[in-house]
């Protein structure tokens, strides 16, 4: 087998704007296909003395079919999200066992507590106001750890355990003056429905910010240009 | 991949099988592998192998590791032992696919 030369860095330099003007906006990806594209044309030259680096670059793209990398972007984003959602999964489990549960316990006191010492009304109003202010907050935590604009990773699309997590808090406000005001209902199991579903809110955001944050150090190993 | 779908069926089986006998590996070097194994019979399509791989990686069948090479980065994949123990049951399941397409279709296919 023929030793292939190695490309130089100019030729990189070409492949990752040639992936990026096919519509691969993704460092992650655009990484692999560069690394693939770069060992295939490589060998090509090497087979086939006179053949030019764009010639070799055509003949491997076609490799990728008719869609060309579309198949490769898009399945890649559906597998991040499914990823990021068993990610989600395994830290939400988690707050469930040793040592986690004696906060997740601790959480759900605090709130049984808060709901018996306040009045009602100001307790839902409190508790949905304190879960949009740390969906924001862990917003602006997120946004800060992010890659830099030009170095767009697709494990970074989702936010959206902590902003259900918050929405479901913020849901209860409603739910409480339905009651009140609609079915005029002011039984314990309406209280213990709007309990849980407030703990359970703070659970969901508590499992993404840990899930995120796990995804943020896989990802810096990863990739620590994409961070510097 | 050869147009086949037997074979296009049998990608991420072929991947995981792969990777249990060579270690790490990257994407352009299992197409390699497969068309060197076959003497350029079976073709790996890049289109399907990639996302095959981020398939199976999402499933956490496969870890990843991206290490410099040269002017470049490059991304190894490796298998998990929920991969290894994956790998198992689905050559089983592929094992059997052959014997009962062997019972249907005749003597003559013999297992390889």
């Amino acid at each position: 087998m023929l030793t292939p030369t190695p490309l130089t860095d100019t030729q990189i330099h070409a492949l990752f704007q040639f992936v990026k003007s096919k519509y691969v906006d993704f460092y992650d990806v655009q990484v692999e296909l560069v690394d693939h594209l770069a060992s295939e044309v490589e060998q090509r030259m090497a087979e086939t003395p006179g053949l030019t680096f764009d010639g070799a670059l055509q003949q491997v793209y076609r490799g990728f079919g008719i869609f060309g990398f579309l198949d490769v972007v898009e399945q890649k984003q559906t597998a991040v999200m499914h990823r990021n959602q068993k990610l989600w999964w395994v830290h939400f489990k988690q707050l469930f066992k040793l040592p986690m549960i004696v906060g997740s316990l601790l959480l759900a006191f605090v709130l049984y507590l808060g709901f018996k010492t306040i009045d009602g009304n100001i307790f839902v109003i409190t508790n949905g106001i304190l879960a949009f202010a740390a969906y924001i907050v862990s917003f602006f935590h997120f946004k800060e750890k992010l890659p830099q604009k030009e170095y767009q990773l697709s494990s970074f699309k989702y936010d959206k355990f902590v902003y259900f997590g918050a929405g479901l808090n913020l849901y209860q406000i409603y739910n409480f003056f339905l009651r009140e005001a609609l079915i005029g209902f002011d039984g314990p199991t309406w209280t213990i429905i709007i309990l849980s579903l407030c703990w359970l809110g703070w659970m969901i955001i508590w499992a993404g910010v840990l899930s995120f944050d796990a995804m943020i150090k896989d990802q810096r190993k990863l990739y620590p240009l994409a961070f510097a | 991949m050869n147009n086949s779908q037997l074979y296009k069926g049998s990608l991420t089986t072929i991947i995981l099988k792969l990777l249990e006998e060579n270690g790490r590996m990257y994407g352009y070097e299992m197409t390699r592998k497969v068309k060197e194994m076959t003497v350029d019979e079976v073709t790996i399509n890049e289109g399907a192998l990639y996302p095959a791989l981020h398939r199976l990686e999402a499933e956490g069948l496969l870890t990843v590791e991206v290490v410099p090479a040269g002017n470049r980065l490059r991304k190894y994949y490796a298998i998990t032992p929920k991969g290894q123990t994956e790998t198992v049951s689905r050559l089983a399941e592929l094992e059997e696919f052959i014997r009962h397409m062997q019972i249907l279709l005749g003597p003559k296919i013999a297992l390889s």
